[in-house]
């Protein structure tokens, strides 16, 4: 069984009127079966609304399935006695830096949550210091977040959850709100974590170009899984993923159309050497 | 018709410990009509920049003319100037509160104390503009996906049906399908009804795509103002702002070091498909005739 497993995962919720009277229930997640490695990098793509978010929140006990089981390193999560090693072991990190982070002092903030596993103070220090270094800001350790960018604040707030030492992370739009630079940050310490300390990697986006170097992609319509394979089977797919309407990096696009034109091309070019080593042979 | 800085300065917090210099000696005029992208990194400035438009700030030195008129000049009316220069926040969805559609887009023309009639017309007019008909009038906003939800809120700008259209990063956090449909919109109040729209972005992809002048600020002032294709030629210098080119724009760098002309100054997916086809084709024709 790998890290994160579930299966026949379904999550509804009523809709309601506004006396508060159930109007129909939504099935946001829909028999859902996944399995995923330890030291995988995983994307997950899906328009808005196609469940993506709901069945990330189930995957650390935030939200319980309606039906469908999902285990964490085995650990069923609707089992209470293990939801702190659940939260533990799958941290999550938002779309938003300005919700995330809450102490004053960067350091702080980073060390709130082992601090709130009760992990004795050196043992914190010393987390603070490793996980700080592991995403590039020890040199912000004093400042106070409000100074920091919106690439450096989502650093801080995956710091955080590196402290509490979980062995995956699941990362909701952590780039949404973040300019081309403080994307690029974000991205390459993902990937930096997931290579060089091995940590699982979940990441839900909209920005196709994240995922040209994630070991799998999955994509989600109407709380189902639609496609999962690697980047190059999933983007060879251009038609299909436009009609799910979702995009490709635009390389992808640029190789797609040449092809269609005529020009000998293989199918799904995901980098810019790629495609000029294949036009310029 | 114009809206135009004359050596804009704004300082916040100006006398305290918190001084901050957000923007320097701007001198910018945007026309009646035209489609602007504004790009800059996070803290750049722009966000201040484009709340000086409607008067929503003061500058602290400097003049903003609307139409040549000092709209902080005594007696000036702001009211009407934020008619004329509709400004759409970041996440305008979170400021969708009525419990109907048709409702919430009535609000602004309502509040400018027109007539019920007329209200009524202008935000019939606001949401066939944005694509959403009469049968997501009695809708709640809050049942809509993250793409409509924000065309109710631009329709309720709309409504009040302003020459300017400012809008403050509205593609964030939509999927390709929702960005699609916003920036069509756009596109569509800018050629069909002759909006001017300013878009704050951060997609270069965006940009390229959709706009025909550039303004990029860096530190507070206009690092560069002119067209796509020129403004990305200096996709080095953009780098080091915190910036970059769209991504076809690299591809053709790469393709030239590499021997193939294409045209290195392409923004665009189809336009690097041009130039790429007639590059190869220019090659194919050369080894022929050189049989290699």
């Amino acid at each position: 069984m790998g890290i994160v497993k579930t299966a026949k995962l379904i999550y509804e919720y009523a809709r309601r009127d506004e006396d508060n009277r159930v109007i129909e229930p939504v099935r946001a997640v829909d028999r859902v079966d996944l399995d995923i490695q330890e030291g995988e990098f995983v994307a997950i793509l899906g328009r808005n609304g196609s469940g993506k978010s709901t069945m990330a929140k189930q995957l650390n006990a935030l939200l319980y399935p309606t039906e469908g089981t999902v285990w964490i390193e085995g650990m069923d999560t609707t089992e209470e006695k293990y939801l702190w090693d659940i939260r533990q072991t799958a941290g999550m990190v938002f779309q938003n830096p300005d919700n995330q982070i809450i102490a004053t002092v960067v350091e702080e903030d980073v060390g709130f949550g082992p601090e709130n596993m009760g992990v004795p103070p050196k043992e914190i220090w010393k987390r603070v210091d490793e996980s700080l270094q592991a995403v590039g800001m020890t040199a912000y350790r004093k400042m106070s977040p409000n100074h920091l960018s919106g690439g450096q604040k989502q650093r801080v707030a995956i710091a955080g959850v590196m402290a509490m030492k979980p062995r995956c992370i699941i990362l909701d739009e952590p780039t949404a709100m973040l300019d081309p630079n403080g994307r690029k940050e974000v991205i390459r310490t993902v990937r930096e974590l997931n290579r060089e300390e091995g940590i699982t990697v979940l990441l839900i986006t909209h920005y196709m170009e994240e995922t040209v170097e994630a070991d799998r992609i999955i994509v989600m319509d109407a709380g189902h899984v639609e496609m999962t394979g690697t980047p190059r089977e999933i983007f060879s797919q251009v038609e299909r993923l436009k009609e799910l309407k979702l995009d490709v990096p635009q390389v992808t696009e640029l190789a797609y159309e040449c092809k269609r034109e005529g020009l000998n091309m293989p199918d799904g070019i995901l980098t810019v050497q790629e495609l000029v080593d294949a036009l310029c042979q | 018709m114009s809206i135009e800085c004359r050596s804009l300065n704004y300082i916040y917090g100006q006398g305290t410990a918190m001084e901050v210099h957000v923007l320097r000696d701007i001198d910018l005029t945007i026309e009646k009509g035209e489609f602007v992208g504004i790009i800059g990194h996070t803290g750049s400035g722009k966000s201040t920049l484009i709340q000086h438009f409607n008067g929503l700030l003061r500058a602290t030195t400097g003049q903003v003319l609307y139409d040549g008129e000092d709209i902080f000049s005594e007696g000036y009316d702001r009211r009407a100037l934020r008619g004329h220069v509709g400004l759409v926040f970041q996440y305008p969805e979170h400021q969708l509160f009525e419990a109907e559609v048709f409702q919430d887009v009535c609000f602004g023309p309502k509040n400018q104390g027109l007539p019920r009639e007329e209200i009524e017309k202008r935000a019939r007019e606001a949401l066939e503009l944005v694509g959403l008909g009469k049968e997501f009038d009695t809708r709640s906003p809050f049942e809509l996906s993250g793409g409509q939800k924000r065309r109710v809120a631009i329709a309720g700008v709309l409504a009040m049906e302003p020459d300017y259209l400012i809008l403050d990063e509205p593609t964030a956090g939509l999927d390709p399908g929702g960005r699609d449909e916003i920036l069509g919109v756009l596109r569509d109040l800018h050629e069909k009804k002759g909006i001017a729209v300013i878009l704050v972005s951060h997609s270069m992809e965006d940009v390229a795509n959709y706009v025909q002048r550039i303004v990029v600020v860096n530190d507070g002032q206009i690092a560069f103002d002119d067209t796509p294709r020129r403004v990305f030629q200096h996709y080095k210098e953009l780098e080091a702002i915190g910036l970059s080119a769209p991504q076809v724009t690299y591809i053709a760098h790469a393709l030239r070091e590499r021997g193939l002309m294409v045209d290195e100054n392409v923004t665009t997916v189809e336009e690097a498909k041009k130039s790429i086809l007639a590059a190869v084709r220019a090659r194919d024709a050369e080894r022929g005739r050189t049989g290699r």
